[in-house]
């Protein structure tokens, strides 16, 4: 693994390009630089088709850059580990809610009653203790959701990658589920989680990110990096009201018109 | 599972097919077409005597045995091909020449190579049985969302961990549609088999009956085997109810 240059971030992208031919000339990603601070929440804000996922999956190691490094920093004692909400349903149907989140501890070498216990922290954190022995089909879209939220976060991740994860649910459920998440990964004393959150939709990047990062579907690269500057702890209803959130988002939806 | 609307429309469809069949008999008055009465009449004997036990327990232990040893080496190579799309590139020529080659038209090599007896019709339900399970489980296993590979790749998920958790639950339901087709396909070769290359069995008792012309025998037979057939399917039709659960 790579140095990191800064010990401020736990993720540091240096004109990472990226094609699945291997040419250059075919480039779906080409020169991304960006990097995450510790506890942090960065939005990859472009329209469908941008690469934002193909991102995603070179930041999650599933496939690797033709050029370009990626370096991941470990702290807490612990190694980097990155976990994954995925924008489809990726809850295994035949596991109840429980056996669902505990899945993503099997390859750790826990106790069964640490894993337990992590399991039942999960459960509350997410508000899920009523339906640990439910199997997916009995659960709405946004619990559903919560599930694997949960799974993604009981190993105690430094890089919770979430790919789309509220696209597939109604607005008021996404509006709770997004407030919900912001505090969990933000207020978690337990550690210190960062996340990398992939959208096509303006007001989900504002509300839910901290930093957006603009990927440009011309030149396939970062057009712009944004601060959201907007206070850790907010408020939906407050926020869309506030003149900040809407001069910002005219100003990303100016930006994207332009670039399409 | 049987509610009295559902016993009722079958108890209806069974005696009109009975009406019928027994009108047919009395229009033709063929001795090869004896009516349901005399069938029914002549079963208390086969009864009485157990002799029918004998053959249905001949079938049912040769087509238990055979649908076993196919389930278990038909599920074992669909796996391997559904998860390697190398190998289900060499093994899938060999398997769609085989496929549409009829279990019956292997029994005369099948005696041949073991001979009269159980070792001929075991292969003949072996053969039968085997196709249904392997591309059942193969096209299950190479259907697997590409999402539950990304999430055993994200949790770090060894082989086997990976094919206990994921890839077996996730084949379940096309295990079973095999296992139906494939347990019907077995019944039917057991009977083929019997006929030719052995000395007891449904279809042994079938084909030495119609030798004796004893029509009214042959027909019992035959309903005897219906409704083992029905009950095979239905109780694989039970244990899937009972394991895969998350698809009810």
């Amino acid at each position: 693994m790579e140095t990191i240059n800064n010990i401020d971030n736990i993720l540091e992208l240096e004109k990472v390009s990226f094609s699945f031919s291997g040419k250059s000339n075919e480039n779906i990603l080409e020169d991304i630089s960006f990097e995450v601070k510790k506890n942090e929440i960065v939005g990859l804000l472009g329209s469908n088709g941008c690469g934002k996922t193909t991102l995603m999956n070179l930041i999650a190691g599933f496939i690797f850059p033709q050029k370009g490094k990626i370096k991941k920093m470990s702290f807490g004692g612990n190694n980097f580990f990155s976990s994954l909400v995925f924008q489809e349903f990726s809850l295994l149907e035949w596991k109840t809610v429980r056996d669902n989140i505990e899945l993503s501890l099997i390859s750790f070498d826990f106790s069964q009653q640490k894993k337990n216990r992590i399991v039942n922290s999960m459960l509350k954190l997410l508000k899920l203790e009523d339906y640990e022995n439910k199997l997916p089909k009995q659960l709405s879209g946004g619990l559903k959701q919560r599930v694997a939220i949960a799974r993604a976060l009981a190993p105690n991740p430094s890089l919770l990658l979430m790919d789309e994860p509220f696209s597939a649910l109604d607005v008021k459920t996404k509006e709770v589920l997004m407030m919900d998440m912001r505090k969990i990964i933000l207020n978690n004393n337990e550690s210190e989680v960062s996340s990398i959150f992939i959208t096509h939709n303006i007001e989900e990047a504002i509300f839910f990110c901290d930093r957006i990062v603009l990927i440009n579907p011309l030149s396939k690269g970062v057009k712009e990096i944004v601060n959201v500057n907007l206070p850790k702890n907010r408020q939906l209803e407050k926020l869309l009201r506030s003149s900040h959130f809407l001069n910002l988002n005219k100003y990303l939806k100016k930006t994207l018109k332009d670039l399409t | 599972m049987f509610n009295s609307e559902k016993i009722w429309q079958w108890v209806s469809a069974i005696t009109i097919f009975f009406y019928i069949w027994w009108i047919g008999a009395f229009i033709f008055q063929n001795p090869f077409i004896p009516n349901p009465f005399e069938v029914i009449f002549s079963s208390v004997n086969l009864f009485q005597s157990g002799e029918i036990f004998v053959h249905i327990w001949g079938s049912v232990r040769r087509t238990v045995f055979g649908f076993l040893l196919s389930l278990l080496i038909a599920s074992l190579l669909g796996y391997v091909v559904g998860v390697s799309s190398f190998l289900k590139n060499y093994v899938s020529p060999i398997i769609e020449l085989l496929r549409p080659i009829p279990p019956i038209a292997w029994i005369p090599m099948s005696i041949l190579w073991f001979g009269i007896g159980d070792a001929s019709s075991l292969f003949i339900i072996f053969l039968a049985a085997f196709f249904p399970i392997f591309t059942s489980v193969s096209f299950g296993v190479a259907s697997l969302p590409e999402v539950y590979n990304r999430v055993s790749i994200d949790y770090d998920l060894t082989v086997y961990q990976k094919f206990i958790h994921i890839i077996f639950p996730f084949s379940l339901p096309y295990l079973f549609s095999g296992c139906k087709v494939s347990i019907g396909f077995a019944w039917m070769a057991v009977i083929a088999a019997e006929m030719i290359a052995v000395n007891s069995g449904l279809g042994y008792f079938i084909e030495i009956n119609r030798v004796l012309l004893k029509t009214q025998y042959v027909i019992f037979a035959m309903i005897v085997i219906g409704l083992i057939g029905y009950v095979m399917n239905k109780i694989i039709s039970y244990l899937e109810f009972k394991v895969v659960v998350w698809k009810q």
